[in-house]
This record gives structure tokens, sequence and C-alpha cells, in this order.
């Protein structure tokens, strides 16, 4: 069992937007210390330790670093720790030290009763390169919670990585841990919010009306509402919704929610203001942020190219619906960002100089609620037409005001698209034998044979595709466009 | 909207701003910039293209080996050099399965996910341990790791796997342990018996040791060099050695012996008994046939490598699984007559370990059986296992399960909270629900693996009541030949919608609601062969021009006869194989595909599509004159299709995406696509119109004049052109309701607690009908 050494240094490391800390300790185990860093996290947090172990090359595998949330107060033991630095690396014992890729593994200790998901990569481990291993520690009763969450803890922690292996090659060890912290408490800070004010995994459950709810009325434009709707399904349903009024950004939430699978809910979350607010997250689904009288919001959308996916944004003050980028330029924006952001982290200073240029109408430049105002010509105007969103809000106001279950008619929507979806998959396989032939027509005549002639339907129904299969969207668009690897050449 | 890569170039600006000044001499190492990578939706640049399961061993001899592929060649075509013995040597390296103490004690499964990045694959790995009286600490690790590219496939499918996994676990631990016990039960009675002759032994040795002057100990280690018996072995035993190996033995029994409660697993491995002794009785003098070796499965020596014969006979192996089998019974333990064995260093080196299947015996059988179909399950893509799973999702309330080609569309009543119908007073949707006769998945459900759960295997093999080998013939093969009297039902024929109860009919019997499998449209395209519903359809649609006429027929319930002479039969088969994919409703409808005797009222209660055939002379009397204006004829001989025309958008869209669509799955996907287009319409057809007030009193009234009819027919038209439909396809949105409301009826008629409940009635549709000429 490891324990805190008598004369701890605590040192606490103040994170913007967040009320999480993090003081540090020292640990020990049977044959060596290492820190801990303690965060002050809620009691809703999910994760109970962080653990960042290397393959030492005269002790093995060892701990040399823990995160560990003082709010869960839970007992690992260290035999769990040092379980969890043997079943990461021993089977890595071959692994290239230089090799860039980052494995993962998910398993757990039945003794412990904790889940573990961990990811192995190489880093800098005192002067050479080692492989490593960054875990995740969950207690057992949250396995069902951590497989919701999978995808979009994986995406946090690869993500990090990246980020601590810039900090390894850069600092010391204790330094670059100290700085590497605070993008640990931001993630802890993500799941926390998840858990106090994520989407249930199904909306009626909620006490939030949707614009569907016939009791409640619609509240919102129709033809707004549409626009919302079209560009949350064509943005991979990624979207942040911004306003003035809580109730009414929860209920676009909401709204948008309907259009999401249970499993994507759980990675939404509605509006966090006053002492709950949170900072724009990456990879969320749906966040919702609330604008001052001024018209500021109070969060950046600065990382919003490093999210996963294209990324909606919904105005309900100025009514106006806007797209971070199309689908298939968002891979290569975001691989932009990446580069960007590590930069910085090397060179130790802010890059604030926005890299596109403005081109007229085709940028915003007059959005008033960005704190910096490069920001705007981030999100272009959505408007495109489309006959599929239009069509079934006409048709729900045909119903009886006596049908509960709007949440019901939106799935049988979300079924259509994916067998549309579908088609146009198989279509594309058998078209080019599963890709390994390239796709001979072009997207205006796959458009016809589909019978999607409105780019708005077919955009919808390719980005359903995508989700159903990633990487077709991009698949079916490169042909008549240059390759990314050549786009990105110019960077 | 795509302006493409050159149009987002062109925002950049020329001059870098990274590569601006004020950053440090050494810019950041390209090894901490993540490698691009393009998109790769097929996983061409996997190591290996399709999902496969891999069943792994920790050997004590040889370390990690892989035992079992499914399917047996699944690594040939492996690219990026990567090995199955090397992945097993990752799988099995690290130990998730240890046990803590000093005594034995049995290991819970455990599972893994795990990436090999490198390769680009992703693997769910179940370790579970089984048990071998021969093996070091009786133990042999094994895994099995089902194999993909797709990583979204274990994070979605992960607690399906782990459940299903672990009943195959199960299966395996279960055939194991009963040979373990057993085992071990004759190394404990070898034990006692080794105590008594030690006993002997030692009294004997001091009687010796009394009466021998001379040096007794050399005397017995020369007789003992000589003559290897039980005095040899009893010489290296001691008391104390013997009573720890007693105790230990005895531990285990009891650890073990009180698993063995499962009566259900071992009435499965008695029936697999008896299945494999009447066929290995049918092919005796054939052991080695292929029909013979029933797993499809490859089936790896120590080397890793498959036996060769020469292997087999070297190692007096079994020649076949079924050799193998012949010495696994369930019942009869052999009498076994103990021998003295040693306490220690028992284990023959030279002896090679068990199999798989010498250790689990019937449980390896019933395992593979259940693995092989995880894997048919579970290879599919994400996209069929995504809609599959929605589709799944919606069968309930079954009265509200809307299908076509028995392919599930939608649940009218899964959005309507209390069931909407015509007798909406007397039910409620609790009692849908929880009714098990009104269940149509109730065959699914009971299911014990996901194999047969919603694939198209199920759809074809799942008849209500149908043994096992009459499970595989289609339905569409039944043929009726029962008399059946409907005379005098003509005069009733006056109004638009005529209704006449055949009293004739036994409707209380299963062809009211009958239990018929259903499927969903994404397993449907993704298992799509000559078999299937619907094939021949891009072949039928090129070669007719009046397909829309057809389609409407089937569409809005009017029967369409297929007829032609005896020589046509595999052609008029085929028709109907290609049209019944547009046959609404599971409850109610059927398709016969070859029926050889004249067409009865009765028939147009059941059928929907028939194909009939006779000789030339007799052809013209298969549709009797008084019939013919309530079904559409399709004549093979004289070319001719009598039916309604169809005037409409939809299906003449479909008619004419046969050019667009070169091969039958897409065009087959983009028909479900339509047809749930449709049903989606029909579903607010029928929360919006169809049981308002209005129209449901029009519509169970059979008294109503014909001005209210019209003023019926006006409204309907109304709301039809609000959801954008014309006159024809509003008929068949019309029909598509009617279907869920007689399932609604006939469900109701079935619950005893309403006897006063109207009886199900045929309905008869005369249209004017028009004669196509078949080009």
């Amino acid at each position: 069992m490891a324990t805190a050494s008598p004369n701890p240094s605590p040192t606490a490391l103040s994170v913007p937007s967040s009320s999480l800390g993090a003081v540090v300790l020292t640990e020990s185990a049977t044959n060596h210390e290492y820190p801990v860093h303690v965060i002050n996290d809620s009691p809703n947090s999910l994760v109970a330790r962080i653990v960042l172990c290397y393959w030492d090359n005269i002790m093995g595998p060892c701990v040399r670093h823990l995160w560990n949330s003082e709010a869960q107060g839970m007992h690992v033991p260290q035999s769990a720790l040092d379980y969890i630095a043997t079943h990461t690396l021993s089977g890595e014992i071959t692994r290239d030290e230089d090799d860039p890729t980052i494995d993962f593994r998910f398993f757990l200790i039945r003794e412990s009763n904790l889940i573990v998901t961990s990811f192995v990569f190489g880093a800098i481990g005192g002067n050479e390169s080692v492989v490593h291993s960054l875990s995740i520690v969950v207690r057992q009763e949250h396995r069902q919670r951590c497989l919701e969450l999978q995808a979009l803890m994986s995406s946090w922690m690869l993500r990090g990585i990246h980020h601590l292996r810039v900090y390894l090659e850069k600092e010391t060890g204790d330094t670059s841990m100290d700085r590497f912290t605070p993008y640990l408490m931001q993630f802890i800070q993500m799941l926390t919010s998840l858990n106090e004010s994520g989407l249930p995994g199904r909306i009626s459950d909620c006490d939030i009306d949707t614009a569907f709810n016939p009791d409640c009325g619609c509240q919102f434009d129709g033809h707004f509402l549409c626009r919302a709707i079209s560009s949350h399904l064509i943005s991979a349903r990624c979207s942040v919704v911004v306003g003035d009024n809580p109730n009414k950004v929860n209920k676009m939430i909401a709204t948008l929610g309907l259009f999401l699978d249970s499993a994507e809910r759980q990675c939404s979350r509605f509006v966090l203001y006053g002492n709950k607010s949170c900072p724009y997250s990456p990879d969320l689904f749906l966040q919702g942020f609330l604008q001052s009288a001024s018209g500021e919001l109070n969060t950046s959308l600065k990382d919003v190219h490093l999210s996963q996916r294209p990324t909606t944004l919904i105005d309900l003050t100025t009514q106006e619906v806007k797209f971070s980028c199309q689908p298939h330029q968002h891979l290569a924006l975001q691989y932009r960002a990446v580069k960007r952001k590590l930069n910085e982290l090397w060179t130790g200073r802010a890059d604030n100089t926005f890299p596109f240029r403005s081109i007229g109408a085709k940028i915003i430049l007059e959005s008033h609620f960005y704190l910096l105002p490069f920001f705007s010509e981030m999100f272009h105007t959505f408007d495109e037409p489309e006959t599929l969103v239009t069509n079934l809000f006409e048709e729900w106001k045909l119903l009886p005001p006596n049908i509960k279950q709007h949440e019901a008619y939106i799935s049988q929507f979300i079924s259509g698209l994916d067998r549309k979806a579908m088609t146009l998959i198989r279509f594309v396989e058998c078209e080019t034998n599963c890709g390994q032939n390239p796709l001979k027509i072009s997207v205006k005549k796959l458009r016809q044979d589909l019978s999607l002639k409105v780019p708005g339907d077919f955009s919808i129904v390719l980005a359903t595709a995508e989700k159903l299969k990633p990487g077709i969207f991009h698949f079916v668009t490169k042909g008549n466009n240059i390759d990314p690897a050549e786009f990105l050449d110019s960077f | 909207m795509f302006g493409g890569y050159t149009e987002v170039a062109a925002y950049y600006v020329d001059n870098e701003p990274l590569s601006s000044s004020g950053y440090p001499e050494l810019p950041l190492p390209e090894e901490y910039i993540p490698p691009y990578s393009t998109p790769d939706p097929w996983h061409q640049k996997a190591a290996c293209q399709e999902d496969f399961i891999l069943i792994a061993e920790f050997s004590e001899r040889e370390g990690p080996k892989p035992v079992i592929t499914i399917p047996t060649n699944c690594c040939q075509k492996a690219k990026n050099g990567f090995d199955l013995n090397d992945f097993s040597v990752r799988l099995m390296s690290v130990d998730f399965q240890t046990v803590a103490g000093d005594s034995f004690a049995l290991s819970e499964d455990s599972y893994v996910l795990v990436s090999e990045t490198k390769y680009g694959i992703y693997a769910y790995v179940h370790h579970f341990t089984l048990y071998d009286s021969q093996a070091r600490g009786f133990v042999r690790p094994f895994c099995m790791a089902f194999v993909t590219p797709d990583h979204g496939k274990l994070i979605a499918s992960h607690k399906e796997m782990a459940s299903e996994f672990s009943k195959v676990s199960h299966c395996f631990k279960y055939g194991n342990l009963l040979l373990f016990v057993k085992d071990m039960s004759y190394y404990l009675s070898d034990l006692m018996y080794t105590k008594e002759r030690f006993s002997d032994f030692e009294k004997i040795r001091e009687k010796e040791k009394e009466n021998d002057d001379e040096n007794p100990q050399e005397l017995l280690l020369l007789e003992a060099f000589n003559n290897p018996n039980e005095d040899h072995i009893l010489e290296s035993v001691t008391e104390q050695g013997l009573a720890t190996a007693i105790r230990e033995v005895k531990h285990i029994l009891d650890v073990t012996t009180v698993l063995m409660n499962d009566s259900d697993m071992e009435q499965r491995f008695r029936t697999l008994e008896q299945k494999s002794r009447s066929t290995s009785e049918s092919n005796e003098g054939n052991e080695l046939s292929s029909e013979n070796f029933q797993y499809s499965c490859s089936l790896h020596s120590e080397s890793g490598q498959p036996w060769t014969d020469a292997e087999k006979v070297a190692q007096h192996r079994p020649s076949s699984v079924n050799d193998l089998e012949d010495s696994w019974n369930m019942d009869h333990y052999e009498m076994y007559k103990p021998r003295v064995v040693r306490t220690t260093n028992k284990k023959g080196f030279d002896e090679s370990l068990r199999t798989l299947h010498e250790l689990c015996r019937w449980g390896a059988k019933e395992g593979l059986g259940l693995l092989r179909g995880i894997h048919r399950y579970f290879s599919r893509d994400m996209t069929t296992l995504h809609i599959e799973r929605r589709d799944a999702a919606s069968i309930e309330p079954s009265p509200g399960l809307l299908t076509i080609g028995r392919s599930v569309q939608l649940n009218f009543l899964s959005c309507a909270g209390p069931l909407k119908s015509v007798s909406d007073e007397v039910t409620s949707p609790c009692s849908l629900v929880s009714s098990p006769s009104g269940n149509i998945t109730q065959r699914w459900l009971s299911d014990d693996t996901l194999a047969s759960f919603h694939s198209a295997e199920s759809f074809l093999s799942c008849s209500e009541g149908a043994s096992s080998d009459e499970s595989k013939r289609s339905s569409l093969d039944r043929k009726l030949s029962e008399p059946e009297d409907v005379a005098g039902c003509a005069s009733a024929f006056s109004s638009e919608y005529t209704v006449v109860r055949p009293d004739s009919l036994d409707f209380q019997s299963a062809v009211l609601f009958p239990q018929v499998p259903v499927i969903s449209a994404a397993d449907h395209i993704t298992n799509l062969s000559t078999k299937s519903l619907g094939h021949g359809f891009l072949s039928f649609v090129g070669r007719y021009a009046v397909t829309p006429h057809v389609l409407f027929s089937l569409l809005c319930g009017r029967p369409l006869v297929i007829i032609g002479t005896t020589r046509k039969e595999t052609d008029i088969r085929a028709m109907v194989t290609a049209l019944c994919c547009f046959v609404p409703g599971h409850a109610s409808h059927s398709v016969c595909a070859w029926l050889t005797r004249p067409l009865k009222l009765t028939d147009l209660s059941k059928f929907r599509l028939v194909g009939m055939g006779r000789e030339k002379k007799s052809m013209d009397q298969l549709v009797p004159n008084s019939l013919k204006n309530y079904v559409s004829v399709l004549n093979m001989e004289t070319k001719t299709l009598s039916c309604p025309a169809y005037q409409g958008g939809i299906l003449t869209e479909i008619y004419k995406k046969r050019k667009a669509f070169r091969h039958e799955k897409p065009y087959l996907s983009y028909i479900h696509s339509v047809l749930y287009d449709l049903s989606h319409k029909a579903l607010f057809y029928y929360h919006a119109f169809s049981t308002s007030e209005v129209a449901a009193t029009n519509e169970i009234t059979n008294s109503i004049s014909t001005a209210e009819r019209s003023r019926y027919q006006f409204l309907s038209n109304k709301f039809g052109s609000k959801l954008r439909l014309a006159d024809c396809d509003i008929k068949i949105v019309q029909y598509l309701v009617e279907v869920i409301k007689c399932q609604q009826i006939q469900f109701l008629h079935k619950d005893e607690s309403f006897p006063g409940a109207p009886q199900p009635n045929i309905k008869l549709q005369p249209s004017k009908c028009t004669v196509f000429k078949m080009s």
C-alpha cells in the first residue's frame, strides 16, 4: 500500500473556468516513489484514478505518476496499481518505443472491482524513449457508463497523449506532469459535467420539453428549426447551441437530442452556467452556452476543429445556423488544428494568428458573440436547401395533439435515413468493389440515381452513411476534389 | 456543397504563420505529430479485412499458440506481416486470470478489449481456463478472440459479445468439468488404492527387514530396476505425500462437483451424442468422409499446423472428430480399475497434451457450433448490425408491426401511447405487450444464441412448429391440396369493399395469427442469395414494363395470380420469389409459389401472391370467372396482365431506377427505402386521419350511404395530398393501414376476454381492370 509522504509539497494548479484543483503528494511503491496529484473534483466525477506507468529497464513495469480523485475517496491498493502497470506493459516488451501508434486495452481487475481503460504508447522516460501506459481507473459499477463513453474518452486521451509526449520531450519529468495535469482536469471536468447535466438515454425521461412536444408549442420559428436540424444532421449530429435564455437553449438541445441515438445522448449535455459552468469540450455531440447581455459567450470555441466531427453552431438570439466546415473538409482541418496545438505546446506560446483569410460573403465577420473576433471566421452560414426535415416538420404538424410519443416519430424518421444511407453504402460498394476501384460517377449523378436531388437531402443521407460506415463521406466526395494529403502539403 | 479541398485551401494565407519568426530554432520533431491518414471505410489498410474468431492456448510446453480459427483460412490473405502465432503471443502473454491463494480455486472468465493499431485490427478477448488432470497445476489457459478491423463494432457490441462468448465458455467449461471430475475421481481412487498398497508394501518391507540379515535395501532396488512394477512406484511415495495428494484431490472434487448442476447442458450433450451415433451408424465404413468431419474450423496439431494423417497415426490420435466422439459416453462410466500412481513427478513428458475436443468433448462440439453462429452474426458490417438493432426495437407491440415482404418496416403503436384502434375502449398497451400469444418474436427471443437471432437464416428456418429438417424448406414451397367449399359467395360482391364472412374456415387456428418469422431489411440485403426473397426482381423489372401495375396490385392488397403451363413452373416460381418482397403484412398474408388446383374464394383470405400452373388445356379453369374481378392475373402464356392500372409516382420511380442500379443488392436496398417511406406516410395517415373519429365511424360501419362514403374518400384524398401522395399511392397507404387494423382486430379476437369480437373477414375489392400486353 502506498502511503503519502510526511511532508507533501502541495502545489495548487489553477485551471481557467474550472472549479477543480490539484495538489502534489508523493507515494511510494515497494521499491520506488512516484508523485501523486490529488484532484479536487466533484463527487459526480466518474474517474477514480489516472495512472501513468512506464517500462523501467531495471525495475520492469512501474507506476510513474498518479492522479487521484479526492471526491471519489476510493482506496485503490498498490497491488491494483502494480497490476495495471504489469498488465498494460508486460505484453509490450517487444514493442518499438519509437512506434508512433497508440494502442488501447480495456479490462477488469476483479479483485479490486475496477474497470481500466489503458492507452499504450512510446514516450521519453528519463533519457530515452520507453513504453508508457496511461490508464483511466473507474469503479466497476460504472462499467456500462464507461463503455458508453468509451469513444469520447479515447478521443480525449489520444489527444492528451500527444500533448504528454511533447511535454515529456520538452520538460523534465515533474514539470511535464505539472503541465499535463490541467488537461486531465479538464477531461475529468468534462466527464463530471456529463454526469451532472448530461442528456438521458431517452429524451422523454427528462423534464425539458422539445420543439416537437405538442403540449408546449414549438416556440421556434419553423424555418429556423428546420435549418438547425438539417445542419445538425449534416455535421454528424454534433452541435453547439448558444442563447441568452437557458430554458430555450436546453429546449433546442433536447430537440436536437431527439435525432441522436442513446449512446450519442450519453455524450451530450445541457447548458451549464453559474458555478457549474464548463468550457467548450471537443467531441461532445450536444452542448450549450449562455451569452451575456452584451452578446459575449462564456467560453472560447477555439478548439472546435479539434473535435472528431464538424460542428453546427446554432444561435438562438440571432436565429443563425452556421457550421464549422463541410464534413469532407473536416478531417484535414482537424489535422491542421492538432498540429497547430502541438506547436503551441512546443513553443510555449499561443498561436493567435488565424490561418484563414477573409473571402467575402462566405465568412461571417460581424458575429457578435465571440470573445476573439477572428473565431467568427471559423463558422459558415448554413444555407443548403433540403426537403427531408421540412417534410417531417410539415407532417408532424398534421398529427393530432394527443399523440404523446414524438420521440418515437423522430426515431422512425432516423430509421428512414438509415435505410437511405444503407442504399447509398451498398450502391457505392457495388460500384467500386468495396472501395477497391474509385467511384467513377459524379456526386450529381449519384444524387439523381438515389432520388436525392435536393443537395441538403443528399448531404443528410451522406452524413448518416458516414455514421454507419466511417470514411464513406470522404470516399464519395474525394473524386471531385484534390487529395487531402496534397491539400495538407500546403501547411 | 462539395466545393472541395481546393476551396478550403484558398482560405489559407500564403505565408504560414507557424513558420514565422519568433519560434524556437528547433521545430517540433515530426514524430510527435500524429500521422495523417485518409479514411478507410472498407478497412483495406488493415492486416485482415474480414472478421474472424481465434481460439488460442497458453501451452505449458510451447507457450502461446493458435488452436482454432473460424473461418479456417481467415489469415491466408493477411497483409503487413501479420502472423497468427505472434498475435496469439500478444493475446496470451499477459495473464488476466490470476487467482490468489495456494490451494486449487476455479478462476472466473475475464475479458479484455485490445487494439493492434500497427495492423489495424481490434479484438475482444475472452480468457477462460480449462482443467486437465494431466496438466501442470491442473490448468490449461485458453482464450477466444473475436478479431475485427472495425473498432466501433467492438464497442457497440461489447455487451452482446461478452454475453455470447460467456455462453460458449460455459459449454467448453461444462464439458471439460464433466471429464475433469471423472478424471479426478479416478485419480482419487488410484490414490486410495496406492495408499492401501503402500500400507501393505510397508508391512512387507518391515517384515523383510526383520527377517533378512543381508542388505535388503539394495535387494529391493535391484528388484525394482529389473521389474518396474508397482513396488517401484511405491518406493517413491511417502505416507505424507499420499495424504497431501488425497487431501488436495478431495478438495478439488469438493470445489468442482458442486458445479455439475446444469441438467439442460447435459441434456444437450446427450442429444449431440444421439445425433452423432445415428450419423455414424448411417455412415458406417465411411469415417473419413468429409461429411463425417463436422467442424468447419481447423484443428491444429501441437505445432500449430493442421494435423497430417501421418501425425495422427504417429500420435495414435483419432482420425476424425467422429472417432473422438465414439469414446465420449455421457451415461456410462466404464468400470475403472484403480492402479498404483506416483504423487510427485507423475507427468509423462512423452505424452502430448489433450486437444480442446478431448478436454471438452461434447462441450467443444456445442461451443464451436455457437462460435460459428457468433461469427456469422457479428461478422456482418456495422450498417447491418445497427439497422437490425433498430428494427428489433420496433417489433413490439406486435399488432402494430408493419412488415412488407416479411421485412420489418415500422411499428404503428410504438408512438401512440394507448393503443389507437377501432376497439379503443377494450384494450390497453399492457395487454398487448404482456401477452405471449401475440408475440411474434417469441421464436427469436427463445433462441439461445444470436446466430439465429434476426438472421436471414432464421427467416427461412423458423416456420412455426417445423422440425429442423422441415424448417430448411422455404414456406414458399407449401402446396395446397385440401378441398374447401366456398360456393355461393359471389352474390355478396356489390360495394367497393365487400365483406364476406367465411364461416366454413376455422380462423381460430394458426391461420389467424401465425408466428411468422420476420427479418430486418439490412440483413436481407447483406445475406442476399439466390434463395432470398426478392432475388431476380431487377431482372423482372428489366423484362416487364408493366412492373408498376404488378406492384400496385400487390401493395394495395389485391391478390396477384401468375399462371402458366407446368413447363413454366421454374419461371413462375422465380417470379413469385422476386415479387414476394412486396407483399405487405406478416400475420394475414401468404405466398404460394406453386398451386395446381383452381383458385377458390377462401384462398383470397390467405393468399396475396400465387403461382399457378396446369396443362395448357385446363389452364383457363385455374381462375374461375367468379373470381376474376377480384384478382390480378399475370398470364405467362398469353403474355398479358389484367389488373387495375397504376397512376402514381412512387412505383413508376422504382421502375425507372432499374437502369441506375446495375446490381440487385443496392436496388433492393433502394426498394426497402421506398417501402419504408410509404410505411412512414401510412403511419401519419393512421394517426392523423384513419383513427380520427369521422374516419373510424365510416370505416367500421358497413351501412353508410354512398354520399358518406364519397365524402370519406374525398377527405382521405385531401389528407393524402398533404402527404404528397397521388391517388393510387393513397390506396397503397390505405391498405397498409388496413393491414395494421386487421392485425389489431385479429389480436383482440384471439384474446379470450373478448368473446364477442367480430370474426375476421375476407375483403374483396372489385376494380376496373385493364389488360396490359407484357413486352
